[in-house]
């Protein structure tokens, strides 16, 4: 059994809806309402879920790039939530973050050298100029670019080299867990599979654990051990990557996945449309988030949220279909 | 319209094209931009007349020549001696029109120093940190441009007693509030990148994020404002002296030459129209040089 | 059945830093009377500035030739008045972002109305009536009301139904839709993409879909055209791609993606990137990523061979 790297328990973020002019508190989104899972070791855990189902949040409330409104965030058996500003700026060095957009995400007027040495100038690693250019250059041939790249700006590069620099950014200070948020969703077809490939080979050989968040689901089956399904900022279903395909429980997966349109013209697949809009997670439907749209809906669904139960061995569904 | 947008990522360029000869560029640059060039134009000039003024003068600005008034008080007008004639006392204005001009750039130097230290200050961290920090310093800023520059520098001028330092310090402390606000501005903007987030993201200290990370992105912005504040300070300067809380004369400043050409322009206009044909002219320099480098650095106007 | 639309070698050059760069070389395609055509590629390949010729919403500096035939008219002809007078009434766009192609100060009902009146000759209350009628057949719920709301207050799948009623207003024969679904959730683009069959099925509206999703084209096309680098590079039946595709570049694309079903194995990217505008290889533009290029493939680039009917491939791979 591998041991527990990172264990996030009911973590919540609201985000106060101000009004008028003295700001007041009128509401809250319910960005993140409650989430909790274990990550093994070297693990992929894939998050899902379509837009303001809180994925981003929760990854950057995970970091505390976004203070969590509640809940507790346990790295290596460490409270980070609990961490004075100082202490968790240290532990940033532990976990890593890469973004969706690599023209974003990438500073503009820093060399490529300067990029990727800033991490290692902010935790003061490796001593000299010289040793950290040479870390530089390691680093660019680990990713898959030339070592001659160092001394290029940002604009000389194309989307799939600049996800590879951020990726190499993020490795910089060896971090051990990796969230990565939309990593492959801005790039060109031919160049995802590139770096999803890169990121495989970067899990083996040091020994990484991902959480991955993306919203294409074929993306995530492809990379994850198990898969967390995310609506409005609640969790749906978590479960091991091929057996969410096989075998999804929830509703609302099943809606999901049969709404990814296959390339294949002979799929013959039942499809689920689901009727209406995605709620607005500032004024979620009471009792389970999904019943406004969902095609099996009970009275119950209406009043009370479901539990989080274990329905199958290691399948969890939050849904009153499986009480 | 996306009609010429482009889907083409940028890839490495396999080697630097071929560098057209410096000359070359130039005249090019010179014809995209041409207000640009005239404006720089200006300032150069404006800046020669201002450290040569000692050597080009033809006189000394403050000595009182009798034959520079008629025989009945009267300034005279634009002659071999006197190329633009003499003022009210019988002072060279060419030569007071040249040291007016280092009193100009002087203070609009320097009080636009001070105005970009302390509005960059202001504008960085209010928008880098948000909150009560960026309603109070905002609200601070709203106070500061709620009067305009010139009564209020008149107000602190008034206190400290006119002298040329004072003038420049009244501007300088007082003219910052553009500049907070246009960097705030640009702050919220650019720390919504994603870049400033890795840069958190790695640890990073709120100092390091906004004064190595923030503070080279929005440079660009900043430059402009920044000429455009040195002619608008001049103005003020310029004004403070016509009241006479500015420059005392006999120093000679642009403002304080046009206040006294005012007493005598109806018999010798000269001694009003070339103090303030030199402050439009250098004020016009700035806004040109201004607008020309906006132009420049907006994007669209670069094709990379 | 007739063609409605036939491209025929057009060639599309941009000026970039004073000289030209060709965006669109040698494009060659026809789309039939109901009928819907994919056309495929990725960034930079040139479809949507294709699409976009077609409609000739290409600003100067801007060089096209070739023709773009539409019932016979070669529209790079005609007058601006009378192409006018086809854009939005016999020819009609949606583009992907619904949050910035309707105009955020003008009502929804304006914005559909527009059309109608200008086109259709309708007065303002009958406008407003086939306005409302529309926005029920889109799936709008309380057309009524949202017949006077503005686009802020839409969510980004109902902008899109609206200009999907914006694009059929005048019940088009062609309708191009640029990324249509890209911007959209999954469960909303299912949704998109049924209400786009619907009412192409409905008015008989043949559509030009551009996209770079291969799941979407196998969802929604009859045929499929694949762009590379500015040119097609295989045009065919879509089964016939997906079943049997013959250009590197195809099989490359189709062998990269990830499965939803099936047993999970590494995948086979395309090495290399997409060229750049400014930075186009010589002979065939996939040369230098293709595994199989061969010496000819780096100087000339190959001419159309067809690989079984309609279905066409250009491919020294198939030269005899």
């Amino acid at each position: 059994m591998a041991e527990a790297l990172l264990q996030v328990e009911d973590l919540k973020k609201y985000f106060p809806i101000r009004r008028g002019v003295f700001q007041r508190t009128v509401g809250h989104v319910r960005a993140v309402d409650g989430i909790s899972f274990t990550v093994q070791k070297g693990e992929t855990l894939g998050v899902v879920g379509e837009s303001g189902c809180g994925k981003s949040t929760m990854g950057r409330s995970i970091l505390r790039l976004i203070e969590p409104t509640s809940g507790v965030v346990n790295f290596e058996g460490r409270n980070i939530v609990r961490l004075r500003k100082g202490q968790m700026q240290a532990m940033r060095r532990q976990m890593q973050l890469v973004f969706q957009d690599p023209y974003a995400s990438l500073n503009p007027r820093f060399s490529i050298a300067q990029t990727l040495m800033e991490p290692m100038i902010i935790h003061n690693l490796y001593g000299s100029r010289e040793e950290r250019l040479d870390r530089v250059r390691r680093l660019l041939e680990r990713v898959g670019l030339d070592a001659d790249y160092a001394r290029r700006y940002p604009h000389e590069f194309s989307g799939g080299q600049r996800q590879r620099i951020g990726i190499a950014r993020a490795l910089a200070v060896d971090p051990k867990l990796i969230i990565l948020d939309e990593p492959v969703a801005a790039l060109d077809v031919s160049v995802q599979s590139q770096v999803l490939n890169l990121l495989e080979d970067l899990q083996e050989e040091l020994g990484l654990t991902y959480i991955f968040i993306a919203h294409d689901l074929s993306v995530v089956r492809h990379i994850s051990d198990r898969i967390l399904v995310l609506y409005l900022g609640r969790m749906m279903e978590l479960v091991e990557a091929e057996e969410l395909f096989a075998d999804p429980l929830h509703p609302y997966t099943q809606a999901l996945l049969s709404a990814v349109p296959v390339p294949d013209p002979d799929a013959k697949r039942e499809r689920i449309i689901l009727q209406g809009d995605l709620p607005s997670p500032a004024n979620p439907p009471s009792g389970c988030p999904f019943h406004t749209r969902c095609p099996v809906a009970k009275p119950v669904c209406r009043e009370r949220a479901p539990q989080w139960k274990e329905i199958k061995p290691k399948h969890y569904v939050a849904c009153h279909a499986y009480a | 319209m996306a009609a010429m947008q482009f889907e083409t990522p940028p890839a490495p360029a396999a080697a630097a094209p071929p560098a057209k000869p410096f000359t070359k560029k130039f005249w090019k640059s010179v014809r995209d931009f041409p207000m640009l060039y005239l404006g720089a134009l200006i300032i150069v000039l404006l800046i020669l007349a201002a450290v040569l003024a000692p050597v080009i003068s033809p006189h000394n600005p403050t000595t009182q020549f009798s034959d520079g008034l008629t025989e009945s008080g009267i300034p005279v007008g634009p002659s071999a001696k006197f190329p633009l004639g003499a003022d009210n006392l019988g002072r060279d204005i060419l030569s007071r029109v040249l040291y007016g001009a280092q009193v100009s750039l002087l203070v609009g130097v320097i009080s636009t120093v001070i105005n970009l230290v302390l509005g960059v200050l202001v504008g960085t961290v209010a928008g880098y940190f948000g909150g009560w920090v960026d309603n109070v310093l905002m609200r601070v800023t709203d106070i500061i441009l709620a009067f305009p520059l010139l009564l209020f520098a008149m107000a602190l001028v008034a206190v400290l007693g006119p002298s040329l330092w004072n003038v420049l310090f009244a501007i300088g402390v007082l003219g910052w509030g553009t500049m907070a606000r246009v960097v705030r501005g640009q702050v919220l903007a650019v720390k919504e990148f994603e870049y400033v987030q890795a840069e958190r993201a790695l640890g990073a200290s709120n100092t390091r994020i906004m004064f190595r990370v923030i503070l080279p992105n929005i440079i660009g912005p900043v430059i402009v404002l920044s000429t455009l504040n040195v002619g608008q300070n001049i103005l003020v300067e310029a004004g403070l002296s016509f009241l006479g809380i500015g420059i005392q004369p006999p120093t000679p400043s642009w403002g304080n030459m046009i206040e006294a050409g005012m007493q005598t322009y109806q018999v010798a206009p000269w001694t009003l129209w070339f103090p303030g044909l030199a402050l439009v002219i250098a004020v016009l320099g700035f806004n040109l040089l201004g607008d020309g480098l906006r132009d420049i650095l907006d994007p669209r106007n670069t094709q990379h | 059945m007739g063609n409605i639309l036939e491209v025929e070698n057009l060639n599309i050059q941009f000026r970039l830093d004073e000289k030209y760069y060709t965006a669109v070389q040698d494009v060659s395609f026809s789309i039939r009377e109901g009928e819907t055509l994919g056309l495929v590629g990725e960034s930079g390949c040139g479809k949507s500035v294709t699409s976009l010729s077609i409609m000739r919403l290409l600003q100067p500096p801007t060089q096209i030739s070739g023709q773009i035939r539409y019932k016979g008219k070669n529209l790079l002809d005609l007058p601006e008045k009378q192409m006018r007078s086809i854009r939005g009434n016999e020819i009609s766009m949606i583009f992907q972002e619904p949050m910035t192609s309707l105009n955020p100060v003008h009502r929804i009902g304006t914005q559909i109305s527009e059309s109608l009146i200008l086109h259709k000759d309708l007065s303002g209350k009958q406008a407003r009536q086939e306005t409302i009628r529309l926005l029920q057949s889109v799936g709008i719920p309380r057309p009524e009301q949202i017949v006077d709301e503005f686009p802020h207050q839409l969510s980004g799948g109902m902008r899109q139904r609206v200009m999907i009623a914006i694009a059929m207003a005048c019940k088009p024969q062609l309708l191009i839709a640029d990324e249509p679904t890209t911007a959209l959730d999954v469960t909303i683009q299912a949704q998109i993409l049924d209400l786009m069959r619907k009412v192409a099925r409905e008015n008989r509206t043949s559509i030009l879909l551009i996209t770079h999703d291969l799941g979407v084209v196998a969802e929604m096309c009859d045929r499929v055209a694949v762009m590379y680098a500015g040119r097609i590079v295989e045009e065919g039946p879509v089964r016939q791609i997906f079943r049997n595709p013959q250009h590197p570049y195809t099989q490359g694309l189709l062998a990269s993606l990830p499965k939803v079903d099936g047993p999970r194995t590494r995948l086979q990217p395309i090495e290399g990137n997409v060229p750049s505008l400014k930075n186009m290889p010589q002979g065939c533009r996939f040369a230098p990523r293709c595994r199989r290029a061969m010496d000819v493939c780096r100087q000339r680039d190959a001419d159309f061979h067809l690989v079984e009917d309609a279905h066409r491939v250009r491919c020294w791979l198939h030269a005899e």
